[in-house]
């Protein structure tokens, strides 16, 4: 059963690249998480230690006791539990790696596109402000040569029209910066040319915040490196505990002194690590709900833009306001929507972030 | 024992509180350092490690006292370990007690941070209740546009939002100061007092560094290790003449990365005074500008009696001048953080 699920990763992971490659329909989002080395090399460790893991185990079964007198004896059975535990802590906690560092990549992509589609959109505005400023520019040049236009008012106006055209530019190159940058984490070009960014998503209820502080107590890998340690220092203990020794030797005396101090820094780390978590988790936690604040806000700012297109496309039809005003207030109106779809977006991503903070999957959990 | 009657005070001040339902612990500065020294739990954490470095720098000490090999490691293992394994537990003892005057500094850092919050959460609230008052007027106005009302709802609804924010930087806050300390609902005294740093002088602020700089200390004792390494290699230059060029170069290194360290910390030390003249002056400034907004107050206080400016504008001159006292205020604090840091990290007071 374990071999076969080791040949499906292995397979997987081969066929990826050339899955990635040829298959149009692939997002985004799976070129840059498919993509990432560090996440490879995770998933190949992981299918080694799972291929190694009954020969690591009867290796160890196998090892020799040392039996010259109570305490080594004690000491090694400790060491062969301990090892044989270590072999299914190193599975547990490279699966933990996988699953984090997908959800991380998760997250980063979506900062990523997120601030693609911002650039893009800020480029394309400032394009089309620089456009109808040139023309204004153009027609200056005309009313100028009429006598309707000062020489000064014309330099004024050339210069707020290279301003703008500048302006528009630096935001080009800032888009085509962050593209290459994005390309260079997805590993292939993608063709941006005409491409449409969709943030377009429902928005993703969080939970409660005493069911992330459970899921983090329960699974955050900061948490279980510290208790592994204790379980392991533990089973040494119990081990000492079975059989009686000297302790005037000080060697002896040594060993349980330094399994001791030890356990303690270990025990005081976990309950030092833990009251850190939950308040960096609550802290978070508290940002969120504010972020889910600011949808509703946004909601009611389309509802206000809404009203005032309303109004104004009435007053427009009745000749009382001109073209300009009504574009302006669609202009509003299409930014606020705009406003609306982008904090979902960010809103989710936290989500998300706060999901990968207290190691919660909910695809895998199946909720 | 001094720890203990202050504790028990603090328990016996928590107690009366509670029954009296009051909900704030208030704290002189060095009630609050005693109690935050008690309630952390790092320092067990960093004595027990510095035991665990100290039962290691003993082992050294002991394998040195056995008749050595006459040979490269041997030498080693009597006179360059136990040497290296002493700078490791000078460094975590140093460490040490630096993080126990640390936390003095940290204490007045979350005090500082808690009356900010505070402040802010003042702001936003104040600002909710105005735009809520505005808004209510509005409905109640048969004049005003229905867009115009929607307008100021969507205030409304923002100002809200700032103000969860705020009430949001006031717990984390009061939760820091809580946590450091290890009670609810503490209220630490500020220091008012501060000197000039005018008074500094650099040399002597440089001199005390020296000293008392754990970094300095570190390439200082790197450098001798990397000298006595070499001795050795010297001395077994026939037998292996790689060591001995390999402890040349680690000599050399070790010998330029302290005088890096020289001068990185003459650097800092300097650097450091300026940017506490920098704030002592803007003190200095923000003073002034208090000055000149409690007499325009006083001004409009007289020209509203006498019927000249409007209550608005009587209003503004008392929020431009409560202003400028949160400004005085915030400096003030700055200035002493800094101070408080220069103190620690050269061990030089002024």
């Amino acid at each position: 059963m374990k071999k076969a699920l080791v040949i499906i990763l292995i397979l997987a992971v081969a066929l990826a690249p050339a899955v990635v490659f040829s298959h149009d329909a692939i997002s985004a989002k799976e070129l840059y998480i498919n993509a990432d080395t560090l996440l490879s090399d995770y998933i190949d460790a992981y299918a080694d230690l799972l291929e190694s893991r009954d020969d690591d185990i009867s290796k160890f079964e196998s090892m020799r006791i040392n039996r010259k007198n109570s305490f080594n004896l004690a000491k090694s059975l400790a060491s062969k539990e301990n090892s044989i535990l270590q072999i299914d802590f190193n599975i547990e906690n490279k699966y933990d790696s996988i699953k984090s560092r997908e959800a991380q990549l998760e997250i980063e992509f979506r900062t990523s596109y997120l601030n693609l589609y911002t650039l893009q959109k800020s480029a394309e505005d400032e394009k089309v402000e620089a456009i109808l400023k040139t023309k204004e520019y153009e027609a200056g040049k005309k009313d100028n040569k009429s006598g309707y236009m000062s020489d000064n008012e014309l330099l004024q106006l050339e210069y707020t029209t290279m301003a703008l055209n500048n302006s528009s530019l630096n935001k080009e190159r800032q888009y085509e910066s962050a593209l290459r940058h994005f390309n260079y984490k997805v590993g292939s070009p993608l063709d941006y040319s005409d491409y449409q960014f969709d943030l377009n998503e429902s928005i993703l209820e969080h939970l409660t915040l005493d069911f992330y502080i459970d899921n983090l107590l329960e699974n955050a890998s900061s948490i279980k490196l510290i208790q592994q340690k204790l379980e392991k220092y533990y089973i040494e203990q119990k081990h000492y505990d079975v059989y009686s020794f000297s302790t005037n030797l000080s060697y002896i005396s040594d060993a349980l002194r330094d399994l001791k101090i030890n356990t303690r820094i270990q025990e005081l780390q976990l309950e030092k690590t833990k009251t850190s978590l939950i308040n960096s988790i609550s802290t978070k936690y508290a940002s969120l709900i504010i972020e889910r604040e600011k949808i509703a806000l946004a909601d009611l700012n389309i509802q206000r833009f809404q009203q005032e297109y309303n109004t104004n496309y009435s007053l427009y039809t009745r000749g009382y306001i001109n073209f300009t005003d009504l574009d302006e207030s669609k202009n509003n109106l299409s930014d606020a929507k705009n406003d609306y779809v982008v904090l979902i977006y960010r809103y989710n991503t936290q989500v998300k972030s706060i999901e990968n903070d207290c190691s919660y999957y909910p695809e895998e959990s199946g909720s | 024992m001094k720890i203990k009657i202050i504790i028990l005070t603090l328990v016996f001040i928590l107690a009366g509180s509670v029954v009296l339902g009051l909900t704030l612990i208030n704290l002189t500065q060095q009630e609050a350092y005693d109690a935050a020294v008690e309630n952390n739990m790092q320092f067990e954490i960093d004595e027990l490690n510095l035991e665990l470095k100290q039962i290691a720098y003993d082992k050294t000490l002991k394998t040195a006292s056995y008749p050595a090999l006459n040979n490269y490691y041997g030498q080693l293992a009597k006179y360059y370990n136990p040497f290296n394994s002493k700078t490791t537990l000078t460094v975590e003892e140093a460490k040490n007690e630096k993080a126990y005057k640390q936390l003095e500094i940290d204490v007045v850092a979350a005090t500082i941070s808690l009356e900010n919050a505070a402040i802010g959460y003042d702001d936003a609230d104040f600002a909710l209740s105005e735009a809520t008052q505005a808004y209510n007027d509005a409905v109640k106005d048969s004049e005003t546009t229905s867009a115009d009302q929607l307008s100021l709802k969507y205030n409304v609804e923002s100002l809200r939002i700032s103000l969860h924010q705020a009430q949001n930087n006031l717990d984390s806050a009061q939760y820091k100061l809580n946590e450091l300390v290890g009670m609810e609902g503490a209220a630490v005294q500020l220091p008012v007092e501060y000197s000039d740093p005018y008074n500094i002088s650099p040399d002597d602020a440089y001199e005390n560094a020296l000293i008392i700089d754990i970094s300095i200390y570190q390439s200082k004792r790197s450098a001798e290790a990397a000298a006595i390494k070499f001795e050795i290699a010297e001395r077994f230059y026939d037998d292996d003449e790689d060591t001995y060029i390999s402890a040349l170069v680690g000599l050399k290194s070790a010998d330029l990365s302290y005088t890096k360290a020289l001068l990185t910390l003459q650097m800092s030390v300097y650097d450091d005074i300026d940017n506490l003249k920098n704030k002592f002056d803007s003190i200095a400034l923000a003073k002034l500008n208090k000055t000149i907004k409690s007499n325009a107050y006083t001004a409009a206080k007289s020209q509203y009696k006498a019927g000249i400016v409007s209550a608005a504008s009587l209003e503004n001159s008392e929020d431009s001048y409560n202003t400028s006292v949160k400004q005085l205020d915030a400096k003030i604090h700055d200035y002493i953080l800094s101070s408080m840091r220069f103190k620690l990290n050269y061990g030089y007071n002024y």
